[in-house]
């Protein structure tokens, strides 16, 4: 989407257009309420609701770019996950029973890695990390946020998250090490 | 890194879930509407933001009070000023003149002459050291042993409440009554110098408690009491 395209979407957005609110909801709802199921969020669904309720309320105020906007809405993603886990008083971290399959599928090889590793190993590898750790490197890979954006989104320095960074790669890659995974 | 790179490519497809069509189905309208209030809203209040600015942006009412406060602030130091004349505080020479240039005479201030001002000037001894006060009491000991030969000093002091006002060079008999006399304009030969200490003590003292009524004697005294101290240092 061009610059000149999101202006207009945002505007529209903004006026209350129900096409530019699915448009944005369906770009934006499936990679946050899967940030919110790998950060094991209690009732992510309920959550996303709550994000996008905010980004509603708040939108008149928002002015940037696309990448501005979806670093935006993955902090306000971040904030109302923490305050679904307050709510939920600690309970356990639970990722989704069933996890979907991988949303599609090509035939290069790196797509074909993907389909050994499997959704479960994903999950699997992102319980090994620490909250903090998979935090930083949802928003970073999920999010696409730059390591500036994620520093203000979790309220950390940007020592501290490339070293949150550093250390969930490296988690990361011992874990496949150690489990044999071949990608 | 590449194992890296390949996690973070199945990190993106894995955790990529749709939603439940359905809560996107209720939930699209009502972000609609909710969008639309709070824009609604927000561009009520940055209208009203808009006409306060533009309240403030005319500021001739503060402005205004800039300026009245700053006069208002200049018009009490004047006062402040003023009053402390009435109460009896010697103004600096500036300040003086800054009134006497408005045509406002300070009241409670010493004359401005030349003659005042050297007298003051040479009249002020601020570092005065206990050591030369006892050297100048010596001094005036002396003073006092030869001023009983019958001769007359200086006392210092001269009438400064009469019609006339202070008078240069007058002389207070101390014995006899006789009320003041006019002096000679230079103290007599044995009382300028040495142990005319006396006089460098009187003229001293007076300095330091106001010089309304020593002007006079001041004009007579001054270079013999500059001598005098300077003799009573030496000792």
């Amino acid at each position: 989407m061009s610059a000149e395209q999101f202006t207009t979407l945002l505007a529209a957005a903004r006026d209350g257009s129900d096409a530019a609110w699915q448009e944005l909801y369906s770009g934006l709802a499936p990679v946050v309420l899967g940030y919110l199921r790998a950060n094991g969020s209690p009732d992510p669904e309920d959550v996303l609701s709550e994000v996008f309720l905010q980004v509603a309320r708040d939108i008149a105020t928002f002015d940037g770019e696309e990448g501005g906007f979806r670093s935006w809405v993955f902090t306000i993603a971040h904030h109302r996950l923490i305050d679904a886990r307050r709510h939920a008083a600690r309970r356990p971290v639970e990722l989704a029973a069933e996890p979907p399959e991988p949303a599609d599928r090509a035939d290069d090889a790196a797509d074909l890695a993907l389909a050994r590793i499997g959704t479960e190993e994903v999950q699997r590898v992102l319980e090994t990390l620490s909250p903090d750790q998979r935090a930083v490197l949802l928003l970073r890979v999920i999010g696409d946020m730059s390591i500036e954006d994620v520093a203000k989104a979790v309220g950390k320095r940007t020592g501290a998250v490339k070293a949150l960074q550093r250390r969930g790669l490296a988690a990361i890659k011992r874990e496949l090490g150690r489990k044999g995974v071949t990608l | 890194m590449n194992e890296i790179s390949l996690f973070e490519n199945a990190l993106r497809a894995a955790v990529r879930v749709e939603p439940d069509p359905r809560v996107g189905a209720d939930l699209v309208p009502r972000l609609a509407r909710l969008a639309r209030e709070s824009s609604l809203d927000a561009g009520a209040a940055r209208l009203a933001a808009a006409s306060g600015t533009t309240a403030r942006r005319g500021r001739p009412r503060s402005r205004f009070a800039l300026v009245a406060r700053i006069g208002l602030a200049g018009c009490m130091l004047v006062l402040l000023l003023a009053g402390l004349a009435v109460a009896g505080v010697t103004m600096p020479h500036s300040v003086r003149s800054a009134f006497d240039s408005v045509g406002v005479t300070l009241p409670n201030q010493p004359n401005d002459t030349p003659a005042n001002n050297q007298g003051n000037a040479t009249s002020q001894p601020s570092g005065q050291s206990p050591a030369s006060d006892k050297a100048s009491e010596q001094g005036k000991q002396a003073s006092a042993a030869k001023g009983a030969n019958g001769k007359h000093r200086a006392l210092g002091k001269s009438k400064s409440h009469g019609p006339s006002g202070p008078q240069p060079g007058r002389r207070v008999r101390r014995h006899g009554n006789l009320g003041s006399v006019p002096g000679p304009a230079h103290p007599p030969q044995g009382h300028a110098y040495g142990p005319t200490n006396s006089n460098s003590k009187s003229s001293g003292s007076n300095a330091g408690g106001g010089s309304k009524g020593n002007s006079g004697v001041a004009q007579t005294q001054t270079q013999d009491t500059g001598q005098g101290q300077a003799q009573g240092h030496s000792k």
